[in-house]
């Protein structure tokens, strides 16, 4: 069984929790015998790094080092425009796997067509995905997932990942990945009962586990990870959201580093 | 240690079923001594729900304990229900859902059962958190205007806990252990009461929620079963 928690921060000490390094980042993973990370920078653009150019360099160092662990979205300011465009082409090239979006933190509606959709179009180039924070009431005016479902109907070829599942949205998150068949849904901060009905109204191929590690603190991806393998969904469906899915989609080709209980 | 959940939805909906011996087991498979019920919703008449939590609690009297659903759209009915309740039936607080039942907080229907509340002596506990009906402000007013009743709500209205000495939070579900790592640094632990919500919530997630949190020895003792034994007279 593969294991990919699809929603991660990473950053150097200072600016982000523990852990710090590639090599902390792994042993955290190895303890929660989780195979491989997605991660992207934790905080906004406003705090340290207007461009994220560090930030997003500091993953790919780590990337460099645990080529087989740790996977990056790109995290990009959309505010500056050429920016960010630049950012997004430089360090999918790079091999990350696509960009973060995080629309309130960046002030941005996740589907403004001047700041967003120029990224996209670059993403949709390069052949990437999106990842977008969502949320309600935090997010409200930025990144409701029907914003995203706008996104997805013009971007159809890019898998545009809901983050949270729309948290307290997540009848609209549902709703929407029904509707655009290029919308994930990422499980973190939901409801073991909001999986199954995700399950069950667009199917298992299109839900994946995310933690959001390190915001949701250091058990975030056990606790997270346990809500999946509660849900009253087939065994296949749960290994198809731990890892499975998120690995057939973005083309990952992690493999199992654990043995099976 | 002494382990109680402070809140379990008993009965059949047109969403889900669990009955007395259901909830038992879940209780025994978790390790949990007791359980506080109350009937699941819809509604809106609850006469037929409540009388199931009352039969649940005479045969496992020394597992379950009831809190009375009230809803107030009922006005004298519920009144007079609710009175009998705790008077005749046993029950040992009242549970009421804006949410669900489609009124307001603060609207005056919730005025005769905080005052009969006041005069019985029982909490009441109000679902709050996803609506318009019953935000958690909402519920820090009532406590305000109530002062004598001990009001809970789930752990989302932390913030008008703060300042409303008579709240207490019930925990579950827990989306992760943040909050108790909160009332580890900054809240009264003695206004804190572990919950489950099952069979929405799931009891082996919120017990290893409060395993992985940064809780002490003894307020773990006392948010997993001390108080609400407290608050209740168990």
């Amino acid at each position: 069984m593969v294991v990919i928690d699809a929603h991660t921060h990473f950053a150097e000490k200072g600016k982000g929790s523990p852990p710090n390094t590639p090599e902390e980042l792994v042993a955290a993973m190895d303890k929660l015998r989780i195979d491989a990370m997605i991660t992207t920078p934790p905080y906004s653009s406003i705090s340290f790094d207007r461009t994220y150019d560090d930030a997003n360099t500091f993953i790919y160092e780590a990337m460099k080092k645990y080529p087989d662990r740790i996977f990056g979205y790109v995290r990009v300011n959309p505010h500056l425009r050429k920016n960010a465009i630049e950012s997004a082409e430089k360090f999918m090239k790079m091999g990350f796997l696509g960009v973060k979006f995080h629309p309130r933190n960046e002030a941005v509606a996740a589907n403004d067509p001047v700041l967003v959709f120029p990224v996209m179009e670059k993403v949709e180039k390069l052949g990437g995905c999106v990842l977008f924070h969502t949320g309600q009431p935090d997010t409200y005016g930025f990144a409701q997932p029907t914003l995203c479902g706008d996104v997805a109907d013009s971007f159809p070829s890019v898998p545009i990942i809901i983050g949270h599942m729309g948290k307290g949205l997540f009848d609209d998150a549902i709703l929407v990945a029904k509707w655009f068949d290029n919308i994930i849904l990422e499980t973190s901060f939901r409801t073991t009962h909001n999986i199954e009905k995700a399950v069950k109204i667009i199917g298992p191929e299109r839900v994946v586990y995310g933690s959001d590690f390190y915001m949701g603190g250091p058990f975030g991806p056990e606790i997270e990870m346990m809500k999946v393998k509660l849900a009253d969904i087939s065994k296949r469906e749960k290994e198809m959201i731990l890892g499975d899915n998120i690995n057939r989609i973005l083309k990952m080709g992690v493999t199992s580093h654990f043995e099976e209980d | 240690m002494v382990i109680i959940d402070a809140l379990a939805f008993l009965g059949d909906t047109i969403y889900w079923k669990l009955s007395a011996e259901d909830l038992i087991k879940r209780m025994d498979k978790n390790g949990i001594d007791m359980a506080v019920a109350t009937p699941p919703p819809p509604g809106p008449d609850y006469t037929e729900a409540n009388k199931k939590v009352y039969e649940a609690v005479k045969r496992y009297p020394d597992r379950i304990v009831g809190f009375f659903r009230v809803n107030p759209q009922y006005r004298e009915k519920a009144l007079k229900e609710a009175r009998a309740a705790v008077e005749e039936w046993g029950f040992k607080g009242f549970k009421l859902d804006p949410t669900n039942e489609a009124y307001g907080i603060t609207s005056r229907v919730v005025e005769g059962v905080m005052e009969l509340a006041r005069e019985l002596k029982v909490p009441v506990y109000f679902h709050t958190g996803d609506s318009i009906f019953s935000p958690p402000e909402g519920v820090g007013e009532v406590a305000r205007l109530y002062p004598k009743v001990t009001v809970m709500m789930h752990s989302s209205g932390i913030h008008a806990a703060m300042s409303q000495q008579n709240i207490v939070l019930a925990t579950g579900p827990l989306g992760g252990p943040r909050f108790l790592d909160a009332v580890s640094e900054r809240f009264d632990p003695r206004r804190v009461v572990f919950s489950t919500c099952v069979p929405i919530g799931f009891p082996e997630l919120e017990l290893r929620i409060v395993e992985l949190s940064t809780l002490s020895g003894e307020n773990k003792h006392l948010i997993m079963g001390e108080n609400i034994k407290r608050i209740l007279g168990l």
